[in-house]
């Protein structure tokens, strides 16, 4: 694997499925949302805690499935060799609820909008879960455009991972403070 | 790349050299192993991983891959070296770079041992493609016994001085060269295996002159 090689000096790019598409391409769009949500990612796990150092693993985790959701995306509906591209999303998906479910036995139950802030790592949290809602829009906008070849399935669990994930990133912000001992600020009008 | 990418302990069956610095490992196909060709594994030995491209078609038996001789390389040396029957870990198959079907011509690109891929292509059933293999001199012109009877165009394109003239229908120069001066302009499927100098030539020659077509590639310097 090389990471660069020039081949997109003039403003284009390739896809997985060997297409040539220029940059503002919706496709590369949306991977570009997805590399800048996996960088804030990786910022936040840079940012943890000893006390928090137990939310790490699941982190990488969702690194590793952000991968997945762009390679799918890199390559068209219907394009051979797709099936090579099924990383198991929706069973990931069901992992990010579980582990929500787990960190919100141990918070509050929720009454007011919370600003976001708190610990360097919460805050950092957050950011990413506004990153992850851009990624998504990106997403949801490629599958309308994408959609009408029949292939409606094909952006469904990318964009329901990433929905789930924003939950998952605003609870985990909460319970990152809470590790810190940092209470939610509500909002006060 | 994908799910089902396993290990398998595996034997080095034999080891055949295709020229002065190149090498054919052939290695234990473990049971149930399928791949596409121009997929790639992983090859662990010695505490030292590299990815190879698989050579041998899917119907064949063991598994080919082929090894430049890098000296003060962290594989090849021991590959090099190596016993049949030396024990390795395999990891695969891995990797997006496969043969896909087409109504467009089929344009195979390589340098030096990129051709490997190609060569598990060919023996998986391709034919009729167009084959460009970028080399310095005559002798590292491997598997051109396998390519060039499935193949509508064998070209082997000759950079070093004077080595063409050796060579009857030899090219003297690089693919790039070649591609741009010869080949048809209309829509392709391009698959690129070799240094990223050469792919990121043929990318940006290939957007500016051959608009549609598709483009694979794999890189290794």
């Amino acid at each position: 694997m090389k990471a660069t090689i020039g081949g997109g000096d003039r403003g284009r790019t390739g896809l997985l499925s060997g297409e040539r598409v220029g940059k503002d391409d919706l496709r590369i769009e949306a991977l570009g949302e997805l590399d800048e949500l996996n960088s804030f990612i990786g910022l936040l796990l840079s940012l943890l805690s000893q006390r928090q150092a137990v939310f790490a693993q699941g982190l990488l985790e969702i690194q590793g499935a952000l991968f997945g959701i762009g390679a799918r995306l890199a390559s068209s509906p219907g394009a051979q060799g797709s099936e090579l591209l099924d990383f198991g999303l929706s069973g990931r998906t069901r992992e990010l609820e579980a582990a929500m479910t787990q960190m919100e036995a141990g918070l509050e139950a929720l009454r007011d909008f919370i600003l976001p802030g708190g610990h360097g790592a919460a805050s950092m949290a957050q950011v990413a879960r506004s990153v992850c809602r851009r990624a998504e829009r990106r997403v949801v906008a490629l599958a309308s455009v994408k959609m009408p070849t029949g292939q409606a399935g094909y952006y469904v669990e990318a964009i329901a991972y990433l929905n789930r994930l924003s939950d998952y990133l605003f609870t985990l912000g909460r319970a990152l403070n809470r590790s810190e001992g940092i209470p939610d600020r509500p909002w006060r009008k | 790349m994908g799910p089902g990418r396993q290990s398998f302990p595996i034997r080095l069956l034999a080891r055949s050299w295709l020229s002065p610095r190149v090498f054919e490992c052939a290695l234990e196909r473990p049971e149930g192993f399928s791949f596409l060709p121009g997929q790639s594994i992983r090859l662990r030995h010695g505490g030292v991983e590299r990815d190879y491209s698989i050579a041998s078609g899917m119907g064949e038996g063991e598994l080919l891959i082929c090894v430049r001789l890098i000296e003060g390389g962290a594989l090849s040396p021991a590959l090099a070296s190596a016993e049949p029957g030396e024990a390795m870990l395999l990891e695969g198959p891995r990797g997006f770079f496969f043969h896909r079907e087409s109504p467009r011509p089929c344009v195979l690109v390589a340098t030096g041992t990129g051709v490997a891929p190609f060569r598990s292509m060919a023996a998986s059933g391709l034919k009729a493609y167009t084959l460009l293999h970028g080399v310095r001199g005559p002798e590292e012109l491997c598997y051109r016994g396998s390519l060039e009877p499935g193949a509508g165009r064998y070209v082997a394109c000759i950079s070093g001085q004077g080595g063409a003239a050796a060579l009857p229908g030899a090219y003297e120069g690089r693919v790039t060269a070649w591609v741009g001066e010869r080949l048809e302009r209309r829509e392709h499927d391009f698959y690129l295996c070799g240094h990223r100098g050469m792919v990121r030539d043929l990318s940006l020659m290939i957007d500016a002159e051959f608009p549609g077509s598709m483009l694979y590639a794999e890189i290794f310097d």
